[in-house]
């Protein structure tokens, strides 16, 4: 059993990461039907639909510890109170976008679940070694693309690297920890974000040489999971938009 | 008796692999029987795995076909691995063209191609038409084909 501020601590950070993958989830989905080839129309479905898997992964783990339903709090939840970062939210661009933002969040993904697999609390230990193994072959894909893009053509170039230079600052707020994690860290639950934000810039610049593009300087870094944009608001209301019309609906 | 339920849940195709069954599959951890009362531990695969939904209905099914009155699924929280899949099992996905999972370590390399055993193989894509599969095209017989992703 935990204590109570660190069971309150952890259902914070849960959601967290749980609305993190619900937005991303959503702004993948837009791209069924409309994905540049076949294969990938598979992948980014593919993709969308792991996603809100882990994010049930995450909801269901806070259910655990406050018993609040999964369902509700994705379909019901007004955009003030979700906790995502602002990278996830952003529109859904061209495929340079996508794939740009993709890596960026796959590469933190990884980097994270790596260390969260050992975790002092199990139930977190052992979802984060689960979703682990599945978030290697995001990387994989969304590596090869950012390569694709980079190396390709002039225009896939440019269209990557004004990708990057946008969203890479964007990228950094995943490393900005929540008020109260330092309790979480402190007591082996979670990884410390902020001390892994320099092996993230390290490995991320790597491979951003090895696809020829350069991470800007400066930009603006958002510093609290409160902070949004207006994009959020059109992004839940259309997803929530059939659960509101029948809230009493058994399954939608 | 628990034996009974142990072959209705053999009975219990993947709905996405249709020639596995969720026990060859290794997503059976165990059943126990108290009377009529059956308890199963479950465990899915994929987190995001569109099938566990159907797979829990077919699970009550079978198992008051078998003669329980009372069936309770479990989900168990350990990671299921590929490593928990029979090799009968691994030897029947081979035989319906999908190139089985390797064993863990090698993770990472890429599979022989199902249709002539080559090692010339090339990643198409990470995923393929299920969350379980990733895609590969044989250099040396042209066959595209779909991997069973190792976990």
């Amino acid at each position: 059993m935990l204590e109570a501020y660190l069971r309150d601590a952890l259902v914070a950070r849960l959601t967290a990461w749980a609305d993190d993958e619900v937005v991303l989830a959503q702004r993948l989905s837009q791209w069924v039907g409309h994905a540049p080839i076949l294969e990938e129309d598979i992948a980014i479905a593919n993709l969308a639909q792991d996603e809100l898997g882990h994010a049930k992964v995450w909801l269901d783990l806070r259910q655990e510890l406050d018993g609040s339903d999964p369902d509700r709090l994705v379909y019901f939840r007004d955009p003030l109170e979700f906790q995502n970062a602002i990278l996830v939210e952003l529109p859904k661009g061209d495929w340079a976008f996508t794939m740009v933002r993709q890596y960026l969040f796959d590469a933190y993904e990884n980097l994270w679940l790596k260390e969260a697999a050992k975790s002092a609390y199990p139930p977190l230990a052992e979802a984060a070694s689960r979703i682990l193994k599945e978030e290697r072959f995001h990387l994989r894909h969304s590596s090869l693309w950012l390569e694709r893009l980079g190396q390709g053509t002039e225009e896939s170039h440019r269209r990557a690297q004004e990708a990057l230079d946008t969203l890479y600052p964007y990228a950094r707020q995943l490393f900005r920890p929540l008020p109260t994690d330092d309790a979480l860290v402190e007591a082996g639950l979670v990884p410390d974000l902020r001390a892994l934000e320099a092996t993230y810039l390290e490995e991320v610049g790597r491979m951003l040489a090895r696809a020829g593009l350069k991470p800007p300087e400066g930009g603006y870094v958002p510093q609290s999971r409160r902070e949004h944009t207006e994009y959020l608001w059109s992004l839940l209301a259309e997803m929530q938009s059939v659960a509101r019309w029948d809230p009493e609906a058994k399954a939608w | 008796m628990v034996e009974r339920y142990w072959e209705a849940l053999k009975g219990i195709k993947d709905p996405e692999i249709p020639v596995l069954n969720i026990v060859e599959m290794g997503m059976v951890l165990g059943v126990e029987a108290e009377g009529e009362k059956v308890r199963v531990r479950f465990r899915p695969t994929f987190s995001g795995c569109p099938a566990l939904r159907l797979i829990r209905q077919e699970m009550e099914k079978a198992l008051r076909e078998a003669g329980a009155k009372e069936v309770e699924v479990v989900e168990a929280k350990t990671p299921w691995s590929t490593e928990d899949m029979t090799e009968e099992a691994k030897a029947k996905l081979l035989g319906y063209g999908v190139a089985p999972p390797l064993p863990l370590p090698m993770a990472e390399a890429n599979p022989p191609c199902p249709r002539c055993g080559s090692l010339q193989v090339e990643l198409k894509n990470p995923f393929g038409a299920t969350l379980c599969k990733m895609l590969f095209q044989c250099a040396a017989c042209g066959e595209v084909f779909e991997a069973f992703k190792t976990v």
